[in-house]
């Protein structure tokens, strides 16, 4: 059978020289549920939007029921029956869910028909088994219904394939179960759907075959049947990494970072900390878990003196710190890396040479404030080499490194600062194995040094493997503080206390 | 190897811009062959005007000396990150003040001159530094803030000329300057002034300023990154209330040397609007000060020489106008020439995906 969509070589390069997708192949027969795995970054995004129409292609074809086909827009796109509900919703907010349906159909009249617009949409919901309301505004749906009301719209818009980036990673399990069922039923009707989703679980769950997409090519298509979640997830990241280090035996002598009992409310006047206290020594890692939003960041900006506390302490090398501005906070001896490398990480069209001064560009400076470039110069040298960033040369544009370099780069400006205590928010998100193992042994040479870090990270496997102590964080509090030096904790246990199902009674760290 | 590699990517801005001013010179002459009886000679003296007495020449160089000031002005405060064109007021005023220390003090000969500059210069700080200030009390948006002070201040500058400095008789206008502030000529049969050398002078300072010292370093950051200057502890405010000050700073001296340097008393009843043509440089110099002297001598001599045309011919003067839009409309068009760049930059990255395949399959 002639597959009802396919790609040959499909290159996407994005302006700046980003390779996002090379020579990606695959098919996808008529009426399968076929699913896209791959971490973040791996290009499935890409991939779907030049689908879509959304993107245009470099290089390579697309062929749709054996015709080949170039999309200048999503609505040539449409045209040839492809449909997406994207990751983010497309829909009005302040529009009722049959508005919403009727936006931008072709052949509807300059006025709108309120009564018929809702009938319709209910008969199409109706049709394809969708519970909707039809009258009620897309701000005030469940997002279980936003989705559907999404799937609706491109159904309505005569799509046969439906492509759905990770369409479950903002519903509960009962949602998605729901949506599963639906989307079977969508599958004995005819209709073709491409799955993206890096939860293995779901994908061995609904789809029929699988193909992996890996740094941007295509690492094979298989049958679901035939392969374990294992052996998916092996093909996803190529090797089985395992962070067992051998640590050194040490014992902290004196206390570097003291929090006390810090409260902090947000704009919206909601609790982020509620009464955090906490001690950080010399040698060693605290580490701190927790699910997103549970009051980490928040923890990290009070003590980076981005936010400030509402109430509480904060002591730096026994300095009363809790309203020092953030360059006193650094003089005084704290580094700190941040979550979001691009956002407050780096400049990113400045020189790798640039950005490894910028905190500490004073000392490169003589009375009359002029920089010594030379000093700058063997200083980032010294450190390229020492971090093994790589690079063309020191004057390269930052952004033009792999996100695996660029961290390299920041891990080695603030290590080098001579700070005792370091700040690690996410210090390996997002960056290739390879960085994240090197990155790993400088965190546990600082430790060596004498430094004390604070770790907050959302891999449990990084936690445990590095950390000496695990602070967990629920509700913008800490509900637990577990030894991990004699034992490892497990990441069940560690499971149970960010879920909040546990909590230590008087919990002191 | 290495090094080949980024080659020719390092002149791209600079291939871009001869372009673009080769394509309007082109639109331009064939426009002058359409509309003029006399094109051939239209176009040598708008493009040779200028070269051919010593007098013209001269006109181009001290013609450009305002508009390397603003271009200078304007390229530190907006590499800073905030869009403020209140370097206009700053020069207006500048040359107000500069009028009231001339007609009104008497100071010995050089040291005359050095004191309404300064005082010019500080003046001018001050008001661009007003809408910074302002923004952060009011959090009105800075590049609105900037433009209406611009306003305010033209007629400020205006009446403070109309009530303290006018002469009674005559035109309106100030007293005369006398001869211990006016910049005396430098060069005989021309009215080339002392105020160029001063020029040269902020170029250098400029250039240090911004390329070499730690300050000019936190301006970049600060205006590349702002999020990520606030987590490195650089104290964003005060950089950027810094760069205004010292952006008006130059504008005011700017404002100043024009003054005395060009004219023999104060008789701009308009705005003199020099901020656009420094806007218009800065652009064109890629934010690069070193490229601002060149680039403005280049709109300079593009002027003088659209002058002496319309002297010589039936065209009018304006058609350099034409010229600059078209200049600007393809240097500020991201997708001029984008071609070569985008080719250079796929094959760059297909280059580097077959290494890393290589060293993976190693």
């Amino acid at each position: 059978m002639e597959p009802i969509l396919e790609v040959r070589n499909l290159t996407k390069i994005y302006e700046g020289g980003v390779l996002a997708n090379h020579q990606i192949n695959f098919s996808v027969e008529e009426g399968e549920i076929h699913a896209l795995v791959g971490e973040n970054g791996a290009g499935k995004s890409t991939l779907m939007k030049m689908l879509y129409g959304m993107e245009s292609v470099t290089s390579g074809q697309i062929f749709v029921r054996g015709k080949e086909v170039t999309f200048h827009s999503s609505k040539d796109a449409i045209a040839e029956g492809i449909g997406m509900v994207h990751q983010h919703f497309m829909l009005v907010d302040s529009l009722t869910g049959a508005e919403n349906m009727m936006l931008g159909v072709e052949g509807t009249c300059f006025f709108t028909d309120r009564k018929g617009d809702i009938k319709k949409t209910q008969e199409i919901a109706a049709q394809y088994n969708f519970e909707i309301d039809a009258e009620r505004r897309v701000r005030d749906m469940s997002v279980g219904m936003k989705q559907k009301l999404e799937i609706l719209k491109i159904l309505y818009r005569g799509a046969k394939i439906l492509i759905l980036d990770e369409p479950t990673a903002v519903l509960t399990p009962q949602e998605t179960e729901e949506l599963f069922e639906r989307l079977k039923e969508l599958k004995e009707k005819g209709m073709t759907i491409i799955f993206i989703s890096h939860k293995l679980k779901e994908v061995k769950q609904i789809s029929d075959r699988i193909t992996i997409l890996k740094g941007g090519r295509t690492g094979g298509t298989y049958r679901t049947a035939d392969v374990t979640e294992e052996e998916i997830s092996r093909l996803m990241v190529g090797r089985v990494i395992s962070f067992d280090y051998d640590k050194q035996k040490l014992k902290p002598e004196k206390e570097l970072l003291r929090v006390e009992d810090l409260y902090y409310k947000d704009k919206f006047q909601v609790m982020k900390l509620g009464g955090v206290s906490f001690t950080l020594r010399d040698k060693e890692i605290l580490g701190v878990a927790g699910v997103d939003g549970n009051g980490q960041s928040e923890l990290i900006s009070v003590i980076t003196a981005e936010f400030r506390a509402n109430r509480g302490k904060v002591y730096l090398k026994g300095k009363d710190v809790t309203n020092a501005s953030i360059g006193e906070i650094r003089a005084e001896g704290l580094s700190y890396i941040p979550e979001d490398r691009m956002l407050n990480g780096c400049a990113a069209p400045m020189s790798v040479e640039e950005n490894m001064i910028v905190s500490n560009i004073d000392s490169f400076a003589n009375k009359a404030k002029m920089v010594n470039f030379r000093k700058v110069k063997e200083h980032s040298l010294h450190l390229i080499q020492e971090f093994n960033v790589k690079t063309a040369s020191e004057k390269q544009p930052i952004k033009s490194l792999s996100g695996g370099n660029i961290q390299k780069a920041i891990v080695a400006r603030e290590f080098s600062a001579g700070s005792d205590v370091l700040i690690l928010d996410q210090p390996t998100r997002g960056v290739d194995v390879g960085a994240i193992s090197f990155i790993h042994s400088k965190i546990l040479e600082m430790r060596g040094e004498g430094n004390g870090i604070l770790l907050v990270s959302a891999d449990l496997n990084e936690l445990i493997s590095l950390s000496d102590r695990i602070l967990v964080m629920h509700k913008g509090k800490i509900v637990a503080c577990l030894d991990n030096t004699k034992e490892k904790v497990s990441e069940e246990e560690l499971g149970l206390y960010m879920l909040g199902i546990k909590t230590q009674e008087g919990v002191s760290a | 190897m290495k090094k080949n590699r980024l080659d020719p990517m390092k002149y791209f801005s600079v291939l871009r811009i001869v372009c673009a001013i080769a394509i309007a010179l082109a639109i331009v002459f064939v426009i002058i062959f359409f509309v003029s009886d006399m094109p051939v000679l239209a176009i040598r003296k708008l493009v040779l005007g200028p070269l051919e007495t010593k007098r013209s020449f001269f006109n181009v160089l001290e013609r450009a000396v305002p508009l390397i000031f603003s271009a200078l002005a304007l390229n530190i405060i907006l590499r800073s990150g905030v869009f403020s064109i209140a370097a206009d007021g700053s020069f207006y005023m500048g040359a107000v003040i500069a009028t009231g220390i001339a007609v009104k003090i008497q100071l010995p000969n050089v040291i005359h001159q050095c004191v309404l500059i300064l005082v010019a210069a500080i003046i001018g700080g001050f008001i661009s530094m007003l809408p910074i200030v302002l923004q952060k009390y009011t959090r009105v948006n800075a590049t609105v803030l900037s433009i209406m002070f611009n306003s305010i201040f033209f007629y400020v500058g205006y009446s403070i000329v109309s009530t303290y400095l006018l002469e009674k008789s005559g035109q309106w206008g100030s007293p005369y300057f006398p001869d211990t502030a006016r910049l005396g000529n430098m060069i005989k049969g021309t009215s080339m002034h002392w105020g160029f050398v001063i020029m040269i002078a902020v170029v250098v300072f400029v250039v240090f300023l911004m390329e070499k010292t730690s300050f000019g370093y936190k301006v970049r950051v600060t205006g590349i990154n702002s999020n990520f200057a606030k987590s490195a502890g650089i104290k964003t405010g005060k950089i950027i209330l810094g760069a205004s000050f010292i952006s008006g700073m130059v504008a005011g001296m700017g404002g100043a040397i024009e003054m005395v340097g060009m004219y023999k008393r104060f008789q701009w009843q308009s705005s003199v609007n020099y901020v656009w043509d420094g806007l218009m440089i800065h652009m064109l110099a890629n934010e690069n000060p070193y490229f601002i002297p060149l680039i403005a001598f280049f709109i300079a001599y593009l002027r003088i020489g659209a002058e002496i045309m319309s002297r010589a011919t039936d065209l009018d003067n304006e058609i350099v106008a034409f010229l600059q839009c078209i200049v600007i409309l393809l240097v500020g068009a991201e997708r001029f020439m984008y071609f070569i760049k985008k080719r250079h930059e796929q094959k760059l990255a297909l280059q580097q995906a077959e290494e890393a395949a290589l060293k993976g399959g190693a």
